[in-house]
C-alpha cells in the first residue's frame, strides 16, 4: 500500500535499458538481486519515492519491441510484458473477455493507464489488485524467462503474499495469456472513499460447459476462488435459490481481513452483496 | 450608477493563464544561486530529544548546513505564540519538524536527511481530547504561561486547554427545566485537511543588507510580515512578503506559515535563498489540519417547537499547535446558536492541545463545527415533536431588527432575510415531497440546514485601496486582497470599471498578479470571506476621492462648482449642462490647457476601511464582534443504498441573502465548489491515526477528496439580494458560507430517509453500514432480502 512519500526524488540507481529479451536476460541473470524491472514504473517509482525499494539497477523494458506486441484472434489473447493497461480498453477485447476488460477499466484514472502495464499490476502484488482476480477467473498463463530456463505457469499462484510473488530475480514474465473459450463475465468493485477496492468481484462464466470462476478480491492476500461446484449452482434453477446458496458459502468460507479501507465485518457483506450483484449481470436473461 | 456589468457572469481575469498552466504560483519561482531546504521529522508523538547527530547528514556532498531547532529559539503564533520554529527540547506530534537540511539541490537534501539521527526518550502522548482534560494527563505544553497571547483569549497553564471561551444568555439550568423535550446528544468530526492543489511552500532570502524577502504562497502577506517582525524581532520595513497568486488556500496559508524557517535557513546559509517546497504527505503530516470536535449538547425545547434552551460543551482538538485555533473555539463558542433566536444559551468552548498534527483556520472556521449539532439537534427536535424540520426551523429563526444574538448583539435590519433564504431553499428542493425508492434497497431522502457566518477577525481588521487613472483613460486598481480563486480581484475590478462607466478591459487589479507588502496598500488578511466586502468599501472610497481630484479640475475646465461635475460612462461632464464633456483620459495627468497651461496633477485615490465599533467579547461572550453576516441556507436530495451504506447526492440547493451579487459567476462557482468541498468532507474526508499517532492515509489514494466524477448531479444556485446598506453597492461575503451547511444537510437527509442518526463524519458507505446495523438492523435484513427476491424475476441460465 502506498503510504503517501515525503520524498520527491527517488535513490540513485543506474538506468538499464536493454534492446532485446536476450540482453534483458544477461543483465538480470548477473545483476537481478541489485535489479528491478520497469515497465509502466507506476508502482515502482512510488515504491522508490517512498525508499521501500532501493534497486541498484532499474532496468526498462520500454527498448523491447517484442514484449509491446498485444494479439487476439484464434488463440486468444496474448499481452506482453510492455502493453499498456489502456491497449486493453477497446471494444474488442469488451467482447472476448469482458472480465478483463472491465477490471481493467476499474484502474486508478486514464493516465495510470496510460503508463501502466497489466503485468507489472499483477506483479505489484498488493491485495487491492485488479488485474490479478480477472485474469485468474479467465484461466490466463503466463509466460517466464530467465537465462536457464522458460516456463509456462498459471497466472492463479504468481502472487504469493503481501508484494511478494513467485517470480526469482532473474526472471521475467514475458507475456500472459488468455485462452481462446467463449466467455461473459463482469468485474464489480466496491470502492468507497478510497480509490482503491475495498472488495471486488471477478465473475467469468464459460456457457458452453456451463462452469463459471467467481474470484473475491482485496478481501485477503491472496484472491479466494470458487466455482459452480463449490457453491452447488444449479443452472437451469430460479436464480434466487442458487444465489442463497452462494450467500451460504461465502459465509461460511470466506473470512475477509482488516485493514484502513474497511473492517473484515463490512468487508464480508460487501462481498455478498458485490457477488449478487455479479450473478445478476452475468446470469440475468 | 450603471448597471451592465454589475451582477454579470464574468470570467476571472485570471482564468486563462489558469488553465493554460502559465500563472506563476510561488511554487514556479527559482532565484539565482538558490538552495533547497528538507525537513527531518519526529518518528514519535510526545518525545524527548536527547540529542541530533548531524556530522553523517553533513558529509553527503551538496550539503550546505544542518540546523536543529536549538539554532533557533523562537516562538512563533499569531493569537497564541506556541509555536517554534524547529522542535526545541522535544517533539510534540508524529511529523514534528525536528532538523532541517539546507543543499545545492532536492536530491543531494533528500539524502542527507535520512542521516540526521536523532535520539528520542519517548514521552506518554496524549491522543485524545477528553483524555487531555484529565488531571493526570501529560502536558503537551508545559510552558504555557510563559507564551504572549493576543487580548481575549485565555488559555490556562498547568492543563492542555490553550483557550477558554464561554457564552452566556438566560439562564440555561431554568431554560432546560421549564422544556417539554431535552434531546442530550454527543457530537463529533474528524480531523481533516485543505487539500489545497499548490501545496505549502516558500522562499526565504536574508539579503546581505539584512532585508529580508518571502515569496510564499500565502493568503495574508501582511500579516504573515507582521507575525515575522514580532516573532524574529526585525522592524516590519526591513521585512518584504511577495505573496504570488495562490493555488488555494482555505485558511491554511493564512497566519504565518513556513516563512520565519526559511528566513533564518537563508541567514544560516550565509545569505542564499532557500526555497522549502512540501510534498503531499508532509502537507498531511507536517503541516496544520482543520481541528478535530466534540461537541456535547443538551438542547431543550416546548411542546410548540420553541427553541428554550441550549447547553454545548465543545471540545475542540487543536493538536499540538493552537496559534490559531484558539480563535477558532472562541469562533465556534460566540456563533454556536447561529440563526436562531434562543432564550437561554450557556456554551464552553474549549481549545485543547493532544499530540496530534497542529491545527489552523480552515473555511468558515468554527461554524463547520458548530453548526453540525445545532442543525442535527434541531432535526431530532423536529422528528420528536412531529414537526417538519422546515417549520421548527422558520419558528426559532432571528428576526432581522428584533432578535439579538446570545452576544447581544442586535441583529441588523439589512442583514438579510433568514426566513426568505430558508423558504426558498425549501421550496427548490421540495422538501415536503417524498420521491419513492427505486428499488426496495433504496431509499431517497430530503435534508435542510441553515447557516449564518460573519467574518471572525479582531476589531481593527482595516483595509485599504488605491486607484491611479492612467494617460489613456485606464485605471489601476490596488488593494492587498491577493488571487487564490475566490473572486475577489476580479469583482474589485467589476466595480471600479461600474464607477467610472469604463469597460473591464481598461480596469488592471495589479494583485491579480500577487501581493507585495510594502508596495499594496494594508489589508488585514485574505481570510473570512471579508475581501470583498472591507477591500470593497476601501475601493470605492478610493474611487470617491480620485473622481474627488476629477472634479477639482473640471470645475475649473468648465467653470462650473465642483458638485456639479459628474464623472460616470467614461467621461467627466456637467450635469447641468451635459454638453460641456471631456472624456476621462483627458485628466490623468492634470487637465491641459491649449496653451499648455495645467490644473491638477495625477489622479491618485485612496480609501481606507476599518470596522465600525467593534469590540472584543467580555467574559460571558456579550460585546459586538461583527462586521456583517451572510446567512444560507443547504437543501440535498439524496439515496442511499440499505446494502451498502453508500449515499449519493441526487441534487443540491445552495441559497445565499449575498445582499447585492456583484460577479454572477464567481457566486455559482463558489455555490458549487464549497458544497463539492462539503460534501467530501461530510462523505469521505477524514485523517486517521493510528494508537501511536502515525497518521495512516498520508495521500490521495486514501485520504478521499471528490473526483469530477463524484460531481453527478444538479447544484441549484439561487442568490436574495437583500441589500447590506454599508457593504459595498449592498454585498456581503460567501466565500465559507457555502460549504458550512452541506453536512448536516446530508445528515438530516439520511434521519428522513431512514431514521438512523449520523452523529459522526464522514458518513463513508462503513460507517453509514455500521449505523444502520446498530440503530435499524431490520432495514437491512429486508433490503438484503429483498434484493434476493428480486433476483426471482431474473431466471439462471
Amino acid at each position: 500500500m502506498s503510504f503517501g512519500s515525503s520524498y520527491f526524488t527517488v535513490p540513485k540507481f543506474t538506468h538499464i535499458r536493454p534492446s532485446s529479451i536476450d540482453e534483458l536476460l544477461d543483465f538480470l541473470s548477473e545483476h537481478g538481486e541489485e535489479a528491478k524491472v520497469m515497465a509502466g514504473g507506476v508502482g515502482l517509482v512510488a515504491f522508490m519515492k517512498e525508499r521501500l525499494l532501493r534497486p541498484k539497477y532499474v532496468v526498462s523494458l520500454s527498448g523491447i519491441n517484442e514484449l509491446k506486441t498485444l494479439e487476439l484472434g484464434d488463440k486468444g489473447l496474448s499481452v506482453g510484458a510492455g502493453v499498456h493497461l489502456s491497449e486493453l480498453e477497446n471494444d474488442a477485447i469488451r467482447r472476448a473477455y469482458p472480465t478483463l476488460y472491465f477490471a481493467v477499466r476499474s484502474i486508478a484514472d486514464p493516465i495510470i493507464r496510460n503508463m501502466g502495464t497489466l503485468i507489472g499490476d499483477v506483479l505489484e502484488a498488493l491485495p487491492w489488485g485488479d488485474a490479478y482476480p480477472a485474469l485468474i477467473s479467465l484461466n490466463a498463463r503466463a509466460e517466464i524467462l530467465s537465462r536457464k530456463s522458460r516456463r509456462e505457469v498459471s497466472v492463479n499462484g504468481i502472487v504469493t503474499g503481501f508484494g511478494q510473488t513467485a517470480i526469482s530475480e532473474d526472471e521475467i514474465v514475458t507475456r500472459i495469456t488468455v485462452p481462446q473459450e467463449e466467455v461473459e463475465g463482469t468485474y464489480v468493485k466496491f470502492s468507497n472513499a478510497s480509490e482503491y477496492g475495498l472488495a471486488t468481484v471477478a465473475l467469468s462464466y464459460y456457457p458452453k460447459r456451463e462452469s463459471f470462476t467467481m474470484v473475491i478480491g482485496s478481501v485477503s492476500e491472496s484472491p479466494v476462488i470458487l466455482t459452480e461446484k463449490d457453491v452447488e449452482w444449479k443452472f437451469g434453477e430460479p436464480l434466487e435459490q442458487n444465489a442463497r446458496r452462494l450467500i451460504s458459502y461465502i459465509d461460511r468460507n470466506v473470512s475477509p481481513m482488516s485493514d484502513m479501507l474497511s473492517s473484515s465485518e463490512f468487508r464480508k457483506h460487501v462481498v455478498k452483496v458485490i457477488a449478487l450483484e455479479s450473478i445478476k449481470e452475468v446470469f440475468k436473461q | 450608477m450603471s448597471n451592465r456589468i454589475i451582477g454579470e457572469n464574468v470570467p476571472q481575469l485570471d482564468s486563462w493563464l489558469k488553465v493554460t498552466g502559465t500563472l506563476r504560483y510561488a511554487f514556479d519561482i527559482t532565484l539565482p544561486g538558490m538552495l533547497y531546504a528538507k525537513l527531518v521529522t519526529s518518528k514519535y508523538a510526545h518525545a524527548r530529544i536527547k540529542s541530533v547527530d548531524v556530522s553523517d547528514a553533513l558529509r553527503v556532498p551538496g550539503v550546505v548546513a544542518v540546523v536543529t531547532g536549538a539554532d533557533f529559539p523562537y516562538r512563533l503564533g499569531i493569537y497564541i505564540s506556541d509555536r517554534d520554529v524547529l522542535a526545541n527540547k522535544k517533539v510534540r506530534w508524529v511529523g514534528h519538524p525536528v532538523a532541517a537540511v539546507i543543499a545545492t539541490d532536492l536530491s543531494s537534501a533528500e539524502e542527507a536527511v535520512e542521516k540526521v539521527n536523532v535520539d528520542y526518550e519517548e514521552l506518554e502522548p496524549v491522543l485524545d481530547v477528553e483524555r487531555a482534560l484529565e488531571k493526570d494527563a501529560p502536558l503537551v505544553h508545559e510552558d504555557l504561561d510563559k507564551y504572549s497571547v493576543f487580548p481575549g483569549f485565555k488559555p490556562v497553564p498547568g492543563t492542555n486547554i490553550a483557550n477558554e471561551f464561554l457564552l452566556v444568555k438566560g439562564d440555561i439550568d431554568k431554560g432546560l427545566r421549564e422544556s417539554d423535550l431535552v434531546i442530550e446528544e454527543t457530537f463529533r468530526l474528524p480531523q481533516i485537511s485543505h487539500v489545497t492543489m499548490e501545496v505549502q511552500n516558500a522562499i526565504g532570502y536574508w539579503r546581505p543588507d539584512d532585508i529580508i524577502e518571502i515569496w510564499s504562497s500565502v493568503q495574508s502577506p501582511f500579516a504573515t510580515r507582521y507575525l515575522l517582525s514580532k516573532s524574529l524581532n526585525v522592524p516590519i520595513n526591513r521585512i518584504v512578503v511577495h505573496a504570488p497568486p495562490i493555488g488555494g488556500g482555505f485558511g491554511l496559508k493564512a497566519g504565518l506559515g513556513w516563512e520565519a524557517l526559511v528566513a533564518l535557513l537563508s541567514k544560516k546559509a550565509n545569505n542564499r535563498p532557500v526555497k522549502l517546497v512540501l510534498s503531499r504527505a508532509e502537507q498531511f503530516i507536517s503541516a496544520p489540519s482543520r481541528d478535530g470536535f466534540v461537541a456535547k449538547v443538551k438542547a431543550g425545547f416546548s411542546r410548540d417547537g420553541r427553541f428554550r434552551a441550549y447547553h454545548a460543551e465543545f471540545l475542540m482538538d487543536a493538536g499540538a499547535y493552537a496559534d490559531y485555533t484558539v480563535n477558532v473555539s472562541r469562533t465556534a463558542g460566540y456563533s454556536a446558536d447561529g440563526s436562531y433566536d434562543i432564550e437561554n444559551v450557556f456554551v464552553r468552548s474549549l481549545a485543547i492541545y493532544t499530540n496530534k498534527i497542529p491545527t489552523t483556520a480552515m473555511r468558515g472556521f468554527g461554524h463547520p463545527e458548530n453548526h453540525w449539532p445545532l442543525e442535527l439537534i434541531i432535526d431530532r427536535a423536529a422528528r420528536e415533536l412531529g414537526m417538519d424540520p422546515v417549520e421548527i426551523r422558520r419558528k426559532n429563526l432571528l428576526r432581522p431588527g428584533v432578535s439579538r444574538r446570545a452576544t447581544g448583539e442586535l441583529v441588523r435590519e439589512d442583514e438579510g432575510n433568514p426566513e426568505a433564504v430558508l423558504m426558498t431553499a425549501a421550496e427548490a428542493i421540495q422538501m415536503g415531497k417524498v420521491e419513492l425508492p427505486r428499488e426496495p434497497w433504496i431509499v431517497r431522502g430530503k435534508g435542510i440546514a441553515m447557516l449564518v457566518k460573519a467574518p471572525s477577525q479582531p476589531p481593527n481588521a482595516g483595509a485599504s485601496a488605491v486607484v491611479k487613472l492612467n494617460e489613456d483613460g485606464s485605471l489601476d486598481v490596488i488593494t492587498g486582497t491577493g488571487s487564490m480563486g475566490q473572486g475577489t480581484p476580479t469583482s474589485l475590478a467589476m466595480i471600479a470599471a461600474d464607477a467610472f462607466g469604463v469597460p473591464l478591459e481598461k480596469v488592471k487589479v495589479t494583485q491579480l498578479e500577487g501581493v507585495d507588502s510594502d508596495r499594496n496598500p494594508y489589508t488585514w488578511q485574505t481570510v473570512g470571506s471579508r475581501g470583498l466586502f472591507s477591500d470593497g468599501i476601501a475601493l470605492l472610497r478610493a474611487i470617491e476621492d480620485a473622481k474627488n481630484q476629477i472634479r477639482e479640475m473640471a470645475s475649473v475646465v468648465f467653470r462650473v462648482p465642483k458638485e456639479d461635475v459628474e464623472v460616470a460612462e467614461g467621461y467627466v461632464y456637467s450635469r447641468t449642462h451635459p454638453w460641456m464633456r471631456k472624456e476621462l483620459r483627458e485628466f490623468a495627468n492634470g487637465y491641459m490647457f491649449p496653451d499648455g497651461t495645467t490644473v491638477g496633477g495625477p489622479v491618485v485615490g485612496r480609501g481606507t476601511y476599518a470596522p465600525v465599533l467593534n469590540t472584543f467579547l467580555d467574559e460571558k461572550g456579550h460585546g459586538n464582534n461583527t462586521v456583517f453576516h451572510t446567512f444560507g441556507a443547504t437543501a440535498v436530495e439524496i439515496e442511499l443504498n440499505i446494502l451498502t451504506g453508500e449515499i449519493r447526492i441526487i441534487k443540491a440547493v445552495q441559497v445565499f441573502d449575498v445582499g447585492r451579487a456583484i460577479n454572477l459567476l464567481t457566486l455559482r462557482g463558489q455555490a458549487d465548489g464549497g458544497f463539492i468541498m462539503g460534501m467530501g468532507s461530510a462523505l469521505f474526508e477524514e485523517i486517521r491515526f493510528d494508537e501511536s499517532g502515525w497518521v495512516l492515509n498520508p495521500n490521495l489514494t486514501h485520504y478521499y477528496v471528490p473526483r469530477i466524477s463524484d460531481v453527478n448531479f444538479e447544484i441549484e444556485e439561487r442568490f436574495l439580494e437583500t441589500p447590506q446598506k454599508d457593504g459595498p453597492l449592498g454585498a456581503r461575503g460567501i466565500g465559507e458560507h457555502v460549504m458550512i451547511a452541506v453536512a448536516p444537510a446530508i445528515a438530516n437527509a439520511v434521519l428522513q430517509a431512514t431514521g438512523v442518526k449520523m452523529n459522526y463524519l464522514p458518513m463513508k458507505a462503513e460507517n453509514v453500514w455500521r449505523e444502520l446495523m446498530r440503530q435499524r438492523p431490520e432495514l437491512v435484513a429486508s433490503a438484503m432480502e429483498a434484493y434476493m427476491r428480486s433476483l426471482k424475476e431474473v431466471l439462471a441460465r
